[in-house]
């Protein structure tokens, strides 16, 4: 047993010194958000539990506001001053604009071949009100909003699977991508 | 809520298995090693040693350690299919193990779920060769926030079925685990908790095994 827990406490020592530089998100409540923030999310119309939570990264902190409103998951972001960013909106792949919907997957398919769609979000940015509008009208969308698609995919590259994540306008056309790195599933798969 | 529901967790399903006889206690800690290769091949090697402490009376003893290999292909971008072999030591004798397994990964807005089937074979001298058919389910919930981030607790929850067939006998194995685990940084984490075992039901000679399971999981290289 011993060689056994030598191995276990030289692990134990390592992983204390391997700590890297990391992004943060947590749960946090109301009172700890900027109050400029909550009193817009407390203007809006929507009437199920909002949840707020605080990204904190390298060089930026933003708090978030989760909560479903007619049949769809909103996140409505905001800077550190409690400044609105923009709105973002859960989505299907398949319902994505038509128009939208032919221009991404050309795309897509011109690039990979083939693609698994793992989660678009449509992004809308404007001003206070025209954001507050935004909501209060949902589904409906008013044309002074700007409107992008995030659109998170997995792909095979070189023989590996990765994932991505892409950037169009409302036209569907490309505007910029990232690679995503996934936590590692070793804990829940062996 | 999980800090008050967690532990009265732990200690419920510590007390529930208690409450029933006979029931074996005892430590099982591993440690798990995962490499990544090209063309999305993996390596996972895991130590595991069991401890008993209580079988009927307080008692400790060494009772064996599993030393295992396992190689996985990623075949879809949320399955793998590995193959690896197991020798499990114990009382000076080596037995040896083939596995094959099929695990799918699936990541949903704050928490992810694994299935894993499972089949293995185990060879030993002067017995039949054991056949065992295995299903788990096991889920990860991070503890603060959404996501699952450096620094922060997660609970993981599993259920498995195994299925044993060997000479012309039949057992069926469930087991449940409820472990509270910890990301040190981005390549390893720490779990802590509860394995309840529970086997020979169906012979009407109900054996419970409740194990204190504490794994360490190390990811290295790219």
């Amino acid at each position: 047993m011993k060689p056994f827990l030598a191995l276990l406490l030289l692990f134990f020592s390592y992983a204390a010194f391997s700590q890297t530089k990391y992004e943060k998100e947590i749960r946090v409540k109301s009172n700890e958000v900027p109050q400029l923030a909550v009193s817009f999310i407390d203007s809006l119309p929507f009437d199920q539990k909002i949840k707020w939570y605080r990204e904190t990264g390298l060089e930026r902190i933003n708090y978030e506001a989760k909560t479903r409103f007619r049949d769809s998951w909103f996140s409505v972001e905001f800077l550190n001053d409690g400044a609105l960013k923009d709105i973002e909106v859960l989505l299907d792949y398949n319902a994505l604009p038509e128009m939208v919907l032919r221009k991404v997957d050309l795309y897509f398919l011109n690039k990979y071949q083939k693609f698994n769609a793992d989660r678009v979000q449509k992004q809308y940015s404007g001003s206070r009100e025209d954001l507050f509008e935004l909501v209060k009208n949902y589904p409906e969308e008013a044309s002074v909003i700007v409107v992008q698609y995030e659109i998170v995919i997995t792909v095979k590259v070189a023989g590996a699977f990765q994932t991505e994540e892409y950037l169009f306008s409302a036209d569907g056309d490309f505007i910029s991508s990232s690679r995503v790195v996934n936590r590692i599933t070793d804990n829940i798969e062996y | 809520m999980n800090k008050i529901l967690l532990p009265a967790l732990i200690v419920s399903l510590f007390m529930g298995a208690k409450a029933q006889s006979p029931l074996q206690f005892g430590a099982m800690p591993s440690v798990n090693i995962n490499k990544k290769f090209q063309k999305d091949w993996t390596g996972n090697f895991k130590a595991e040693s069991r401890l008993i402490l209580y079988n009927e009376e307080f008692d400790y003893k060494y009772s064996l350690t599993d030393l295992s290999l396992i190689a996985s292909k990623r075949i879809s971008p949320s399955a793998s299919l590995g193959f690896g072999y197991l020798a499990r030591i114990e009382d000076n004798t080596v037995k040896n193990r083939a596995i094959q397994q099929l695990s799918l990964v699936r990541r949903y807005t704050g928490w992810r779920l694994a299935h894993r089937i499972m089949a293995d074979q185990t060879f030993e001298k002067d017995e039949d060769t054991e056949f065992r058919f295995r299903y788990r389910i096991s889920a990860e919930f991070p503890l603060e926030g959404q996501t699952l981030d450096v620094g922060e607790f997660f609970l993981k929850a599993g259920n498995e079925y195994l299925n044993s067939f060997q000479g012309s006998e039949y057992d069926l194995e469930i087991r449940a685990t409820l472990l509270l685990g910890y990301s040190i940084s981005a390549r390893n984490s720490l779990e802590a908790g509860a394995d309840y075992r529970v086997d020979s039901f169906i012979s009407n000679n109900t054996r419970n095994r409740l194990w204190f399971s504490i794994n360490f999981f190390q990811s290295i290289g790219k």
